[in-house]
């Protein structure tokens, strides 16, 4: 180890060596930093995050740890630290110090590099297909729910691949195919339904006792004409047999008696055109036929029993897809030209002369259909539609920005506004390189917005920036919230959703995302809600637009999705409400608690005190207290809000308590002050396009890409608030910035 | 009509004139009964255990485990097995998704939410090795999903919590949670019902598609970085193994156990669930569709409430007892609950015979928590249980106990080397452990 002296007196000449960190760098930390990473004392408080600047004797021995070093660089750069609440180092010490910081950072470690081959997930591979081909697969019955990274579903780094997944794009592909080429294979058996399908009961069978129905849904591969059949027996009584009548779509076959009995059942059988996709099957009972008075001397109660149903078909040849008809209108039966033209489209580029090879040889011989279903099967299975390449160019300086081509930025655009592939003017535009002209990428992001596909911003991006993907399956107790069931909570993230596509049509500014005095319900939240105006201009699902100026309810604040999320099953928790408006919201997440703390034990008549009383127990402790104190308070401030997100205006167990107080003394009470609280912090629209630009580019940001954010979204500085900026104009600014277009600088 | 009857009744009687793919292999050489394959099974249960019933277990079972008494010379508790890697070693709070990650690969995993790394599990080398001769290499189920918003401990990513399994260091096997698809691909090839003839279209028309994005991915190769040639060499291993998977589907018939399998959709109570999960992995092992099977039973770090036993509050919570009776009394019975699943699982495999003995005699089943005492967050002296006898490779209803901080992975080594692997490298195992 003779060179080490050797490169560390080199470092020093070039810095000034030990003169130069005592001299510019000390007094920056003993002013800003040693407060909290000061090294340990008795209670271990003042080396919080395992840092402390006392612990190095020298300059020689400050510099061992580089990383350190690049980490306090960023952090002042992006004033992460000092954290908000304390005073913004001076300038002249920050200018003093940097020079030496960012001579010290270059010899850190480069960031790992993550793996940036993403794969389209089954929400995108779904949207595609259906944008494509006009047929979108059961991705989540087909596939298993794909993995998080960064908090969403895009992010490259944790996408796996294995056998179960390359089968789940392959019965994806296939399912599309059957669809868009259907090749005749004479009858087969779509399913038999017994059981739970048809909700038998314990004998397996669906007994219907009054008039009534016994249906199910199927999804048919093909249009054409398909067979029903129903297998079961009449309980027979009265003058007439059962009667019944099968159904399939808008199709209603004529009365049939079924003569059959128990012991010798029967079956029953009817045709029906019926068009490719869901429909609804089912048999009818007619003739319920009861006589009390008849108990004990003859059969007195005619009921039907339904053992099965079964979907046999197509009889005859299926029906040729839509897009089958308008490509044999454009290529007449050339198999191969029609392949093309569908390569290029699925793999978001021209398909060279080379790749399209092995698909004319299948072309050779075959039925038609045969061959188009294969070629098509295999389009989306490939590589090339199922991943996302995106290369840096080869023989680009690797220290600064490189762009990213029009293909590959087509489908950047797509993936990020749509959740989907580009279309056809897209792909030209990116093709010809014309999308790198900020002003036609500009256009186009403002024409995909336009366009309906948009509201996959909706469904995708914010229901995971809220963290509102697991309401389907929190389960908040049934005793303690009766009213709470599965409508309901489609209802609550309709209502998130509509919220947040509202903010992008008319380009709200995000700040009302916080703010807010309206949002939107259907009559069954409305009710949840206590809201007694009329609902008009309701949307197909019952959605309208109300004034929640007379309310508590603010903003995403007032959301009983955001409210029953953020509480345990059988109580509100502050905890977590506050911890979602650092984390979700604000993007100042508290860190992690230490372990081995504990948690609070279920309220209820038995515990000892309130949760106020208890809460503040725990912050007694002061290595509870350094984020608890920032964070409960918030949550108390919901508490007007029981743990499904209806208002309250007592609480089960103790007095309502909605006060707040806030380590830099503003106190609020309610959530409306809360609201006004929140509202005056800064930094929201930059923590949006943030999370926007990782979920678009499904990978965290570097350092390189948040400086260059800051061009587009400055950090508020304190006193001087950043102008409004609405969603909308958030995602074209997000779009034209250089963490968009282009590929971030590898090396320093 | 004959209404299928209900499945357990079946379960329990039926099955002993299946013909095993083993057995029609091995009966006109032999005119003594063969020797049944060994097979070995690795349960999980997350947040620790009750761990004052496993120090007082003394030569006995703990008491939260009393329910397999019956079968107590055909167990063994063993004490003072860790799992190293799932300690901090530095990378700060995030015990949960390390116990997970670590319990079965004794590797330390990337700490980050957006990449995943960290090594072949156990289980996985198995199905490696002895994945060639049956259907399917290995059975990977659990009753929860693994998908959860977010990061899902503390900065690391939501595979390592919600998966056992690792078939390299950034794949994790694929985990089934559905029963009803579960039983579709063990005994009827992945395919829905339908006629032989619909199925070996379907192959066919598989092979082509599988040849053709074969041949683009290798094309593809060519054109990028490295890190993103790894991606693709997967994706080419892949589509490898559907081939093999595809060939063998026409070479090797399924056993028909139709019979024993009603359809009811996903059962609505958490205990019914992991039991079918139990006896898919039975039915599984019985009719040597696989060999190697793991079960977690649910994700580690999970805060479900066990209402069906009165446990109102979330079981991770619980385990954060600190001492108060109330909680530790709840955490037994949350304990004495999953006991009550190994004891499901334990019985099926002891009903069925097979050989000289039963099903339980040529499997270990490896029973545990990658967490010791929720509470403390320990990884050493955890709690393990090791049921059946692997075909005379273990002496059974002996208590042993090795020095505090043996790794565990030694003994997943002594378990592969029961199945014939040896000197295989795991993690932070150091050789198969002795004295079982």
């Amino acid at each position: 180890m003779v060179w080490l002296p050797i490169a560390a007196a080199a470092t020093a000449a070039i810095v000034g060596g030990e003169d130069v960190y005592i001299r510019e760098v000390l007094p920056l930390l003993e002013a800003s930093c040693v407060e909290c990473h000061g090294g340990p004392d008795a209670s271990g408080e003042r080396a919080r995050g395992g840092v402390d600047f006392t612990a190095f004797a020298g300059a020689d021995e400050a510099r061992t740890q580089p990383d350190l070093w690049a980490l306090v660089l960023e952090l002042l750069e992006l004033e992460e630290m000092p954290p908000p609440g304390h005073a913004r180092p001076s300038p002249g010490h920050l200018a003093a110090a940097t020079p030496w910081l960012r001579e010290v950072a270059r010899a850190a470690a480069p960031a790992p590099q993550p793996a940036t081959l993403r794969r389209l997930n089954r929400r995108e591979f779904g949207a595609s297909t259906r944008d494509l081909f006009g047929v979108e697969p059961p991705v989540t019955e087909l596939f298993a729910d794909d993995p998080v990274g960064h908090g969403y579903d895009t992010a490259a780094g944790v996408q796996s691949w294995n056998s179960e997944v390359m089968e789940s794009y392959l019965a994806a592909a296939e399912y599309v195919a059957l669809r868009v080429f259907p090749a005749d294979r004479g009858e087969e058996t779509l399913g038999r339904f017994a059981g739970e399908a048809i909700r038998a009961g314990k004998d397996g069978t669906r007994r219907l006792i009054t008039e009534g129905e016994c249906k199910l849904r199927v999804d048919l591969p093909v249009a054409g004409i398909w067979r029903i059949r129903m297998g079961g027996y009449g309980e027979q009584a009265g003058p007439d047999p059962v009667n019944v009548e099968l159904f399939a779509g808008d199709h209603v076959s004529a009365v049939l008696p079924l003569a059959a009995e128990f012991g010798a059942p029967g079956t029953l059988e009817f045709e029906a055109r019926l068009d490719v996709g869901r429909q609804r099957i089912g048999v009818r009972f007619l003739n319920d036929w009861y006589r009390a008075e008849l108990e004990g001397v003859e059969p007195n109660d005619r009921n039907l029993v339904v053992q099965w149903l079964e979907v046999v078909g197509p009889v005859g040849p299926p029906e040729p897809s839509k897009l089958q008809r308008e490509l044999e209108a454009r290529h007449g039966g050339d198999a191969a030209a029609m392949l093309a033209e569908l390569a290029s489209r699925a793999w978001r580029r021209p398909a060279s002369r080379n790749e399209l090879l092995p698909y004319a040889e299948l072309t050779d011989g075959g039925d038609l259909a045969e061959v188009l279903q294969l070629g098509l099967t295999a389009l989306l299975a490939s590589p090339h539609f199922v991943f996302v390449p995106e290369e840096r160019p080869a023989g680009a300086d690797p220290a600064a920005w490189a762009p990213v081509g029009g293909l590959a930025l087509a489908t950047r655009l797509s993936l990020l506004l749509w959740s989907s592939v580009p279309d056809d003017r897209l792909l030209r535009l990116g093709a010809s390189g014309a999308l790198t002209d900020p002003e036609v990428l500009r256009a186009e992001a403002e024409r995909l917005l336009d366009d309906e596909r948009s509201s996959a911003l909706a469904t995708g991006f914010a229901m995971q920036w809220l963290g509102l993907v697991g309401l389907p399956v929190h389960r908040p107790d049934r005793g303690r919230f009766p009213d709470y069931n599965r409508p309901l909570a489609r209802s609550m993230l309709g209502e998130t959703q509509r919220f947040f596509a509202d903010f992008l049509r008319r380009d709200v500014d995000v700040r009302a995302f916080i703010s807010a005095d309206w949002s939107f319900v259907d009559g069954r939240l409305a009710d949840h809600y206590g809201i007694e105006q009329e609902l008009v201009d309701s949307d197909a699902e019952g959605f309208a637009r109300v004034d929640l100026g007379d309310t508590p309810r603010r903003g995403l604040l007032g959301h009983a999705s955001v409210l029953t999320m953020t509480s345990d099953p059988g109580r509100t928790s502050p905890v977590l409400r506050g911890k979602w408006i650092l984390e979700n919201l604000l993007g100042t997440p508290p860190p992690p608690p230490p372990p081995g703390v504990g948690s609070l034990p279920e309220e209820g008549p038995k515990s000892r005190g309130s949760l106020r009383e208890r809460l503040e127990a725990h912050r007694a402790d002061p290595s509870c207290a350094v984020c608890h104190a920032g964070m409960d308070p918030l949550g108390f401030g919901l508490e007007t809000f029981d743990g499904v997100g209806a208002e309250r205006k007592v609480h089960p167990d103790y007095p309502l308590d909605v006060q707040g107080e806030l380590p830099d003394g503003s106190r609020f009470e309610g959530p409306v002050e809360l609201v006004r609280v929140l509202e005056a912090r800064p930094g929201l629209a930059r923590h949006l396009a943030q999370e926007l630009l990782v979920y678009g580019l499904g990978r965290s940001l570097a350092g390189a890409d948040r400086r260059a954010l800051d061009e587009h979204f400055p950090l508020d500085r304190a006193g001087e608030p950043a102008p409004p900026v609405g969603l909308r104009s958030l995602l074209l600014e997000l779009v034209g910035s250089r963490p968009f277009t282009h590929f971030p600088p590898t090396a320093p | 009509m004959t209404q299928p009857l209900d499945r357990r009744t079946l379960l329990r009687g039926a099955g002993a004139a299946l013909a095993l793919p083993w057995m029609e292999a091995m009966l006109p050489a032999l005119a003594t009964a063969p020797k049944p394959p060994v097979r070995l099974v690795w349960m999980y249960v997350p947040n620790g255990m009750h761990m004052e019933s496993w120090r007082a277990a003394g030569e006995g079972l703990p008491a939260t485990l009393d329910s397999l008494q019956p079968w107590r010379s055909r167990v063994s508790v063993l004490r003072g097995l860790s799992q190293h890697h799932a300690r901090a070693n530095g990378d700060g709070p995030g015990d949960h998704a390390r116990a997970a990650a670590a319990w079965m690969t004794g590797v330390q995993p990337l700490k980050d939410d957006g990449q995943v790394r960290l090594g072949v599990s156990a289980d996985q080398l198995a199905a490696r090795a002895m994945g060639e001769v049956t259907p399917l290499p290995s059975l990977v189920v659990g009753c929860q999903g693994s998908r959860l918003s977010g990061q899902c401990d503390s900065g690391y990513a939501c595979a390592y919590s919600g998966h056992l399994s690792w078939i390299d260091e950034a794949t994790p096997a694929a985990k089934h949670t559905l029963p009803d698809r579960i039983f579709d691909m063990l005994f009827r090839a992945g395919a829905a019902p339908g006629t032989e003839a619909q199925a070996s279209g379907q192959r066919l028309r598989r092979r082509s598609v599988l040849d053709l994005v074969r041949s683009e991915a290798r094309g593809l190769q060519g054109r990028l970085g490295s890190q993103d040639r790894q991606r693709l060499e997967r994706y080419l291993t892949s589509v490898r193994e559907l081939e093999q998977r595809i060939a063998s589907a026409a070479r090797l018939t399924r056993p028909d156990v139709e019979g024993e399998w009603r359809s009811e959709g996903v059962p609505a109570r958490f205990g019914e669930h992991a039991k079918q999960l139990a006896d898919l992995i039975f039915l599984a092992l019985r009719t040597d569709v696989t060999r190697v099977a793991t079960f977690l039973v649910a994700n580690e770090g999970s805060n479900r409430a066990y209402r069906e036993i009165g446990a109102r509050e979330g079981h991770h919570s619980l385990s954060h007892h600190q001492k108060d009776p109330a909680k530790l009394e709840q955490i037994q019975a949350i304990d004495r609950f999953h006991g009550g699943i190994l004891h499901h699982l334990v019985e099926r495999l002891s009903s069925y015979t097979e050989g000289d003995g039963d099903l339980l005699r040529s499997t270990l089943l490896l029973y545990g928590s990658g967490i010791a005492d929720g509470n403390r967050h320990n990884h050493n002296d955890l709690p393990i249980l090791l049921c059946g006898e692997g075909g005379g490779a273990v002496t059974q209803g002996v208590n042993r106990a090795w020095e505090d901080h043996t790794p565990l992975n030694d003994m997943h080594l002594a378990m592969l080397h029961a199945v014939g692997l040896r000197g295989a490298a795991l993690g932070d195992g150091r050789g198969p452990l002795q004295r079982l």
